[in-house]
């Protein structure tokens, strides 16, 4: 199991959201943040910003979907222009859907329970 | 996992439950928590209500839609993960009778190290964590 916490365009929020269900992905948190790149920021004129608004998705796949899932947001959120975003993957020891009970461990951890 | 190794530990609940989770929280460990307003689905991809229902009461809304989460995240021992999620899952389970759907979920992460930004702050809480 890993976390994706993708970093994205705001405005490209549907197109990934729809490319992640296309990838079998529906279960997805979104949080609207604030962040900039290597670039720091964006200039247009004599103006400069420090921070760019930028959506993070919290996404929890099973191995198997990672490349899918990966694949799926690289696409739809690429533009090819500076603050695309980017994505972050990391290990899940355990999930645990709070209606239900059910845990979901790694197998680093046991794999499943309850 | 060790039981002194460091669990980043993500809380996914809806907002009306915030302070069920912090009353829960409050039992188990230090008041050290970062919490954020979130948009979110389960695997089921979203509410597919029509109609009011009972913690629902806005009427239809579209299939797949996302509904407000509140995200609390914490960093915690592994030692402690369990007690936290016990504590967390019973009171919202409690709540609302385990029934509904979008209860949330519970993510640990295992973390490599936190590195406390104030130093007196930090010995407070892992004394009090210990």
């Amino acid at each position: 199991m890993k976390l994706l916490r993708a970093i994205v365009r705001p405005d490209r929020d549907r197109e990934v959201v729809r490319a992640l269900e296309d990838a079998g992905v529906f279960a997805l948190t979104k949080v609207p943040v604030t962040g900039r790149g290597r670039q720091g920021g964006a200039e247009s004129g004599s103006l400069r910003y420090q921070e760019l608004a930028k959506l993070m998705l919290l996404v929890v796949v099973d191995d198997d979907q990672v490349d899918a899932a990966v694949s799926a947001i690289t696409r739809a959120a690429y533009t090819g222009y500076p603050g695309d975003g980017r994505v972050f993957v990391s290990d899940v020891a355990r999930a645990v859907r709070i209606r239900t009970g059910e845990t979901q461990a790694s197998p680093r951890e046991g794999g499943l329970a309850r | 996992m060790d039981a002194d190794e460091l669990c980043e530990v993500y809380l996914v609940v809806r907002p009306e439950e915030r302070r069920a989770v912090e009353r829960a929280l409050d039992a188990q460990l230090p008041p050290v928590v970062t919490s954020f307003h979130a948009l979110g689905r389960g695997r089921g991809g979203g509410l597919r209500h029509e109609g009011a229902t009972g913690w629902w009461p806005f009427g239809r809304a579209r299939a797949g839609e996302f509904l407000p989460k509140v995200v609390f995240y914490l960093a915690v021992p592994a030692r402690l993960v369990d007690d936290v999620v016990d504590a967390v899952t019973t009171a919202l389970r409690g709540e609302c009778g385990a029934v509904d759907h979008g209860l949330g979920a519970v993510f640990v992460l295992p973390a490599e190290r936190e590195i406390p930004v104030h130093p007196v702050r930090a010995s407070v809480v892992a004394g009090a964590a210990s």
